[in-house]
């Protein structure tokens, strides 16, 4: 029936001679195989999941079953934000029957041997990735990040295929895993930019993932050298306009030295020359309040970063938020923990900002997100993509100094960055 | 789904007009039911309602309609990754499509409906038709799959 070339080892799964959990995901990654047209399954070096987001019952009869069966993971693997702060969600009002369902699927994996990470920025964990290294990650911009900045291999990987890689090791043989597979589709030129913030990356990859949708972007004419959080940033943005799973940045990411390496010997799609009305556009786009007010501030989609700590704590040092307006940062506990022995989350504490770990944006509901709250502030372009949907609410889209100085002032201080208002030649 | 219209009446349906075609079978299953049809992709995370069955895409054409128990009939997938698990939730409380058939294998669609197959042993059957039989399928007002990837197409 399957025209799949498989190991002894892939026969011994699918057989069940190691147990029936690693069976059933192994026929699972066998039909999955066969609809990708993949003629190999390969070993991968660890996994990261995205199925411990509570989706119905389904989702956790799923787990379950898997976990009552004894499956147990046989790579390193890590866990998605889940759909409550597990410390937190009593004090922020969460509905505890909603807790519980969500505590039960985030325990399913862990008793599977996930570590409790719950983080949607598996790439600022100790155990990230090495170059070249095949992984089965899940959550887009965790994969886009992978691929892209680590230059790991991994497909963006569905809710349940993550766990039956985990359990089994192994993945069909497809897309990002093949060299041809990750070279560039389009190239995308830059006009030239003078003072860049980190604003302008967010934006940049919410304009390139509405354009290429799946294909594999390559930017070229960046004067600039990005910082990880910008290149997280990039991604985020660009895997929620677009289902981009990998990009190129000349210069910068480890499999674009020069513009002719990232291309290889692929036929480009297009070559397209961004203009600044084009970005422009863009950021306009993720800017749908036009209030006077504003209710929240939100940071950490993704993942607040350690360095975004600091920088957070640097621009907020000796000031005090506006008493109308509520900052909430998520993160890891990870970072949450090494930002602390540094003394960041005093400092960003007394400014009056709050941290949520475990979960994340792309999950809060109200009454986390406080229930008068019309306006949201974030940095992030994936939240502001999202939250209007997701929460119901306006939003503008800012650097994180413009944020502070929002929270701070009570009104919102959005004005065109600089990097739009200075570069009008084209 | 499997059992459902066994008892309706053969007689019913104009047969001489029907069309017999082969798909590729992405999930083996018996189904049938009145067509939906669309050539607009379809998102299930954030575009359709596992609890009603309703499609919630305020930009989809088929904005509003009901598919329980209806052969779906759609050229591909878009968007998350995390509509498996919506199909899954739907398939899981009876609430999804009868039978999808779609022009372009999709994964996500297809993942969906394979671990419904493999954990609940519950049959949602997809098949996939090429160009041609894909267009007769999008114009047709009544669709019986077989298990062997047979399409019984009606107009």
């Amino acid at each position: 029936m399957s025209n799949i070339k498989l190991s002894e080892w892939d026969k011994r799964l699918l057989e069940g001679k190691e147990g029936k959990a690693k069976q059933i995901a192994m026929q699972i990654i066998v039909r999955m195989a066969d609809v990708q047209k993949a003629k190999q399954l390969i070993g991968i070096s660890q996994a990261h999941i995205d199925g411990c987001i509570y989706t119905g019952e389904a989702s956790l009869k799923f787990a379950e079953t898997l976990a009552d069966l004894n499956g147990e993971v046989s790579v390193p693997t890590t866990l998605n934000s889940i759909s409550v702060d597990q410390q937190r969600w009593k004090k922020q009002g969460v509905d505890s029957g909603f807790a519980e369902l969500a505590n039960r699927l985030a325990q399913a994996y862990v008793q599977m041997g996930a570590k409790p990470s719950f983080t949607c920025s598996p790439y600022q964990l100790p155990e990230k990735p090495n170059f070249g290294e095949h992984i089965a990650w899940a959550e887009s911009n965790a994969v886009v990040f992978a691929n892209s900045v680590i230059g790991a291999r991994t497909n963006r990987y569905p809710d349940f295929m993550d766990i039956c890689a985990a359990l089994t090791g192994r993945a069909p043989l497809s897309g990002y895993h093949l060299d041809e597979e990750r070279l560039g589709d389009v190239l995308v030129e830059l006009p030239g930019l003078d003072h860049i913030d980190d604003s302008f990356f967010p934006v940049l990859g919410y304009l390139v993932g509405g354009k290429v949708e799946s294909q594999v972007p390559v930017v070229h004419g960046l004067n600039y050298k990005p910082t990880r959080d910008d290149l997280k940033a990039f991604g985020a943005a660009v895997a929620t306009s677009g289902a981009v799973g990998m990009f190129h940045i000349v210069g910068v990411t480890p499999e674009a030295p020069t513009v002719e390496e990232a291309l290889g010997q692929k036929t480009l799609t297009e070559h397209w020359k961004v203009t600044m009305e084009e970005l422009k556009n863009a950021w306009k786009e993720l800017n749908t309040a036009n209030d006077q007010k504003i209710d929240l501030i939100a940071f950490g989609n993704p993942h607040f970063s350690i360095s975004e700590c600091s920088k957070l704590a640097d621009i907020c040092r000796g000031k005090r938020k506006h008493p109308d307006v509520n900052v909430l940062i998520t993160t890891s506990r990870y970072v949450y923990e090494e930002a602390r022995k540094q003394g960041l989350t005093d400092e960003i504490e007394r400014f009056g900002a709050e941290f949520i770990t475990d979960t994340c944006w792309c999950m809060i509901e109200r009454p986390v997100i406080p229930e008068h709250t019309q306006t949201i502030m974030t940095n992030s372009a994936k939240y502001a993509h999202y939250a209007p949907g997701l929460v119901d609410c306006n939003v503008y889209f800012g650097s994180i100094e413009d944020c502070v100085r929002t929270a701070t002032s009570g009104k919102p201080q959005v004005s065109e960055p600089k990097w739009l208002q200075e570069n009008t030649y084209t | 789904m499997e059992n459902n219209n066994e008892l309706m009446d053969e007689s019913m349906r104009p047969l001489n007009q029907a069309k017999h075609v082969t798909g590729n079978v992405i999930v083996a299953g018996k189904g049938e039911g009145e067509v939906i049809a669309t050539d607009v992709p379809l998102s299930f995370w954030g575009g359709y309602n596992s609890e009603t069955g309703d499609i919630i895409d305020h930009h989809h054409p088929l904005y509003g309609e009901n598919l329980n128990g209806k052969v779906f009939v759609l050229p591909a997938g878009r968007g998350s990754c995390t509509g498996s698990m919506v199909l899954l939730q739907a398939i899981y409380s009876h609430n999804s499509p009868g039978a999808i058939i779609l022009k372009q294998v999709d994964e996500i669609i297809s993942l969906g409906a394979i671990v419904a197959d493999e954990i609940f042993k519950m049959k949602l059957p997809i098949i996939a038709l090429n160009g041609p039989d894909f267009a007769l399928a999008q114009k047709a007002s009544y669709i019986k799959v077989s298990e062997d990837g047979k399409v019984v197409i009606n107009h």
